[in-house]
């Protein structure tokens, strides 16, 4: 049965040991409120620099023929903005070898008139400058291809509503504060959790691998409480950071969209609006603590097989990489959204409950089960770490194996080590 | 059956992975007087630390019966905890708190009134001299002060039963003899106290009884001059020996 008091005592004492600790402070409050927006200022304000300077460099492009309608086209073309007309021997090996952009080959059609020409464009869309050189040629074309129609349908009797007979018209029905939210939803919630993880991982690691290392954990053993209050205690201040180190990286990235966004985006930050709708906040609370709740306590059974925090941090550290990776990778897949299946998937369907959340979207029975499938992988890693505690080699660091051969051996099977008392 | 420690056939069998079994304790069985100093006397493997996490609850016994203050070790562990008062070379402090919070911790989870802990506190500072360190990390303090501490730590509750695993390995000359009086001491005020060393001058010095323990087993057990008339020699060493040729 659980006691309270105890479990608080040993919760404060972990928290108040961990407030002392220069690296847990700074992973669990340092990095999730400064590191994050500092990086991605960076990394935008370098992102917008690197497309400034594509977007201005000059396209090196050679023309070969052009007569008749085709002459006026190569005039539009050399007179062109960031487009110089050259020449060369080879141009093909030129392209290839970086040294033009692009060939433009202007060739009448079989049997056509002079103004009946089609026009080649030879590039290599392995190379940025190339594709852009491309881009900028194709939208020379498209316009005078539209402008010499329209004059050769005004000459024909047919006004430009008839010629061009479709018309596009586009409209953004969301708003400023819509697409705002649809950024952060897109940056935010990756963030957090990756901040979360991070932030469980060395408070998890010093409460079970670090005690031992330290020699502390048989004293902690001495103390006269039930072994369940020692581990509750242990798991809630893990958790705490935890949630904590997420909490406090999603106030950072929401606060400071704005100016993280703004190299980026430049004027167009200025339609934007980066708000959290207040009815999103309490279900973000609910599913990033129950995330951290299930990290922890993964985290926590992985480093009991630990001796020393090395050992902890080599065993932990491919957990964490696919604990990231995965839903980072997953998240870049358009138009996710948080299905039934999704929602069964931990991790994954808390960052979708979290962006969905962030839009003001809201898949009630989704959302449902997310929260019921998060508290299931929470029962049932408490089980298998109620499972570790009865077996005193691992309680006491003298087990050899690792969670693998603990789980085959011994949860599996009937081991001759038998259990431990409670 | 109302000695504050009692212990009868008690065994502990590890089991290796690659060795199998591996009987570390093999039904043992001894009692302590109130009050008295008992000390389990061996060479290094005989099985003295074992015992002793088994009757401090670290371990469980294979088999067996083992009560401290009429609580069984295997069915009643956090009763027997908040009797015991185990120090141990292998039981270090939390590097990050000071020596008041340590003992304050150990005070209130083993038990202790929350409303006469601060009390306690500072009676157990003042008495093992560390107010002037009493707020200062432990991973800041000295080996010496990091003793005082750890016993203050290990009485913060104020147990009837004190265990002491090998308490002066690794002290110099003048801790180790600080530490001597501080077990004299206790037992001056009642505790009875489990004691287990390999250094035979010591045990001659402290304890009131003795256990010979040797690969598992007790060879024998009773004051020291009941082990010179069993085994005709004077000196324990010589008794030590004596015992465990016999034994062979």
């Amino acid at each position: 049965m659980l006691n309270l008091t105890d479990t608080r005592l040993v919760f404060l004492r972990e928290l108040r040991a961990a407030l002392r600790e220069r690296s847990i402070v700074i992973n669990v409050v340092l990095v999730p409120l400064f590191m994050y927006p500092v990086l991605l200022w960076v990394a935008y304000t370098g992102l917008s620099f690197v497309i400034g300077q594509t977007e201005n460099f000059t396209a090196r492009v050679m023309i070969a023929g052009g007569a008749g309608e085709g002459a006026a086209l190569v005039g539009k073309i050399e007179a062109a903005d960031r487009v110089t007309v050259t020449s060369m021997e080879e141009p093909l090996e030129a392209i290839r070898n970086g040294r033009l952009d692009l060939l433009v080959e202007f060739a009448p059609r079989d049997g056509g008139s002079a103004d009946d020409f089609e026009v080649r464009i030879t590039g290599d869309t392995s190379k940025d400058r190339s594709r852009i050189a491309r881009s900028r040629v194709e939208d020379l074309v498209t316009r005078h291809r539209a402008a010499y129609l329209e004059s050769a349908g005004r000459a024909g009797g047919l006004s430009g509503p008839a010629y061009q007979m479709i018309w596009i018209e586009r409209e953004n029905v969301s708003s400023s504060r819509d697409m705002g939210r649809f950024i952060l939803g897109m940056a935010v919630p990756i963030l957090v959790i990756i901040m979360l993880i991070v932030g469980g991982m060395y408070p998890a690691l010093d409460a079970t691998a670090g005690e031992r290392e330290r020699s502390t954990w048989e004293t902690t053993l001495t103390a006269a409480t039930d072994r369940v209050n020692i581990l509750a205690g242990k798991f809630l201040y893990v958790a705490a950071l935890s949630t904590t180190a997420g909490m406090l990286n999603f106030l950072a990235m929401t606060l400071s969209m704005r100016t993280l966004m703004a190299p980026l985006l430049g004027d167009r930050i200025q339609d934007l609006s980066f708000t959290v709708p207040w009815s999103a906040v309490p279900l973000i609370f609910l599913v990033t603590m129950l995330l951290a709740l299930f990290v922890s306590a993964f985290l926590m059974v992985v480093a009991s097989f630990a001796r020393t925090f090395k050992d902890a941090q080599s065993l932990a550290g491919p957990f964490v990489t696919v604990m990231v990776l995965v839903p980072a990778v997953f998240l870049q897949f358009p138009g996710l959204e948080l299905t039934t299946w999704l929602a069964c998937v931990p991790i994954i369907n808390v960052c979708l409950v979290f962006r969905e959340a962030l839009g003001g979207v809201y898949h009630w029975p989704q959302i449902g089960l997310t929260l019921v499938m998060e508290v299931l992988y929470i029962w049932i890693i408490l089980r298998i770490a109620a499972a570790i505690t009865r077996y005193e080699d691992i309680m006491t660091g003298s087990y050899e194996g690792g969670l693998a051969g603990f789980l085959k051996n011994r949860l599996l099977r009937r081991h001759p080590s038998g259990g431990w008392q409670p | 059956m109302n000695d504050p420690v009692f212990v009868k056939d008690l065994t502990k069998t590890y089991y290796d992975e690659s060795r199998g079994p591996v009987h570390a304790v093999r039904e043992i069985g001894f009692t302590c007087r109130p009050g008295e100093i008992f000390g389990l006397l061996g060479a290094n493997g005989a099985g003295k630390t074992t015992t002793l996490r088994m009757l401090t609850t670290i371990l469980k016994p294979t088999a067996g019966t083992a009560r401290i203050m009429g609580f069984d070790v295997a069915g009643e562990p956090v009763e027997v905890r908040r009797h015991v008062g185990f120090y141990s070379a292998t039981t270090a402090l939390y590097p990050r708190l000071s020596a008041r919070e340590t003992i304050e911790f150990f005070a209130r989870i083993n038990g202790y009134s929350p409303s006469r802990t601060p009390a306690r506190v500072d009676e157990l500072i003042e008495r093992f001299g560390v107010e002037d360190y009493a707020r200062t990390r432990i991973d800041k303090l000295s080996s010496g002060m990091k003793q005082k501490v750890a016993i203050a730590r290990t009485v913060a509750h104020d147990p009837p039963i004190l265990v002491f695993d090998e308490p002066t390995v690794g002290l110099d000359v003048l801790n180790a003899l600080e530490m001597q009086a501080i077990l004299a001491e206790l037992k001056a005020q009642g505790k009875t106290i489990l004691f287990s060393t390999h250094i035979m001058s010591e045990a001659e010095k402290l304890c009131d009884r003795i256990a010979v323990i040797h690969e598992g087993r007790i060879l024998a057990s009773g004051t020291l001059d009941a082990l010179r008339e069993r085994t005709g020699a004077h000196y324990l060493e010589d008794v030590f020996v004596s015992l465990i040729r016999e034994s062979a």
